[in-house]
């Protein structure tokens, strides 16, 4: 048996690709593996669910640092035995690359993209970086003081797209929403902000496993369908579109990506041209779309970090619709005891 | 007018008239007569070809009433992206 430890269990109206990723592998005929789920706060609902995670334990925020990580997830080793940690949120990343090394002596691999593609594709520098390669992206201005924000936006059209760090996004009229939201994004994920020209038109997004070792890349679409006021996908629908796939492809290319990747992109109603408006290095919380129409992307991807030999089938189906469905779980009080007073649970043993 | 119908290779058609862009991921809904049109279109047939398909399938009561519904259906189509006007160079 394989320990396999997920990250990102969160699964809210803004949900994270944990419990997703979890659900692909666990519907992968013959999957018999465990799962330990590592969250951030105990209410996290994907830990407290015993059919998505066998065990959980709490770590600590990527705010404090790779070392409390380091300690953390070794602590966790001790006692499960980890093979594997599949990372799958943004704010996390820098620490997990920091200490990959130190995993992989202790016998936990993982297949993390370079510190520098990590910072390429950043929300901070992802404009340069697909400028660089003659992708287009919209109008991009990286804020590091509100003082700024004035002159950015004076040489900018309203409505414009006020971004945070690492997640959250606002779509502001004004220089007075634009500074007010820029404050809130500042005091919740810390400087700078990104201010970026808003495209309208359709949203197309493309999730992407690519392995560099075998040139492989697999990359399924989706255009959304129904959004949530987050402008998150509630509803998607696999399609094909070439154009996107093309910049994919070109995309982790150019920078020598390795591993999951999802790729936002706007078919601009005006030029009908598509612009690039995010990249994220990690599979998208949509990624059971990807299951759901034939390709089983973080299986792919688990058996690349094991070192198998993947055989990537480029097909899918499109016409597939991916739809969210809010539903109830129970757990025990003594689950949320347990992660509350020891930060773990191990629901084969506890309950 | 000389059309194009190269983006009407990624369109699904089903029976009942709904149409799904494989490659945009764009929903319509037509109805029967929009179908066989568009199947039509589909196969390469010019616009005097769906107009025989038209006759030869449905009981049409006026030609040119029928003429002038399948450019507006045409027009309809360029006006969505489903298919392009070709242009000179």
């Amino acid at each position: 048996m394989i320990n396999i430890a997920v990250t990102g269990l969160n699964a809210t109206d803004s949900p994270a690709p944990g419990v997703p990723v979890i659900k692909c592998l666990k519907e992968h005929p013959g999957f018999r593996e465990r799962i330990i789920g590592l969250a951030y706060d105990a209410l996290e609902p994907g830990i407290l669910n015993r059919d998505v995670v066998d065990a959980a334990y709490l770590i600590p925020y990527p705010s404090s640092g790779k070392n409390a990580l380091l300690e953390r997830i070794l602590y966790i080793h001790n006692k499960e035995k980890l093979n594997t940690i599949i990372p799958c949120l943004d704010s996390e990343l820098m620490n997990f690359i920091h200490i990959q090394d130190e995993l992989f002596s202790r016998g936990i691999k993982l297949i993390l993209p370079e510190e520098a593609h990590l910072k390429a594709i950043s929300k901070v520098n992802f404009a340069k970086t697909l400028a660089d390669i003659e992708i287009k992206s919209p109008e991009t201005c990286i804020i590091t003081d509100l003082k700024e924000i004035q002159s950015v936006v004076a040489k900018m059209p309203f409505p414009l797209l006020i971004k945070g760090r690492f997640y959250d996004a606002y779509k502001v009229y004004n220089i007075n929403e634009a500074l007010s939201y820029s404050q809130i994004l500042i005091d919740k994920w810390g400087c700078p902000v990104i201010i970026q020209e808003f495209i309208d038109g359709e949203e197309l997004n493309a999730t992407v496993l690519n392995d560099m070792r075998t040139e492989m890349t697999a990359i399924v679409c989706m255009k959304k369908l129904l959004m949530t006021d987050k402008g998150k996908g509630w509803a998607c629908v696999s399609i094909r579109n070439p154009e996107l796939i093309k910049i994919a492809e070109k995309l982790t290319s150019a920078i020598r990506w390795q591993g999951p990747l999802e790729i936002e992109a706007i078919k601009s109603s005006k030029d009908g041209e598509l612009y690039i408006i995010e990249i994220n290095p990690r599979f998208p919380a949509w990624i059971y779309l990807a299951k759901a129409s034939g390709l089983n992307l973080p299986y792919l991807y688990l058996q690349m970090i094991l070192g198998k030999h993947i055989d990537i089938n480029a097909e899918y189906k499109t016409g597939v619709v991916f739809t969210n469905f809010t539903t109830n779980i129970i757990s025990d009080i003594k689950a949320i005891e347990g992660l509350l007073t020891t930060g773990e649970i191990d629901y084969e043993k506890s309950i | 007018m000389k059309l194009t119908y190269e983006k009407l290779k990624g369109l699904a058609i089903s029976e009942h008239g709904m149409l799904f862009h494989t490659e945009t991921g764009s929903i319509f809904t037509t109805n029967q007569i929009g179908t066989t049109i568009l199947k039509a279109l589909k196969e390469g047939k010019d616009i005097d070809a769906v107009k025989e398909r038209l006759i030869s399938e449905y009981d049409i009561y006026n030609e040119r009433y029928m003429e002038k519904d399948v450019m507006d259906f045409i027009a309809q189509l360029i006006g969505l992206g489903l298919i392009d006007k070709e242009t000179d160079d």
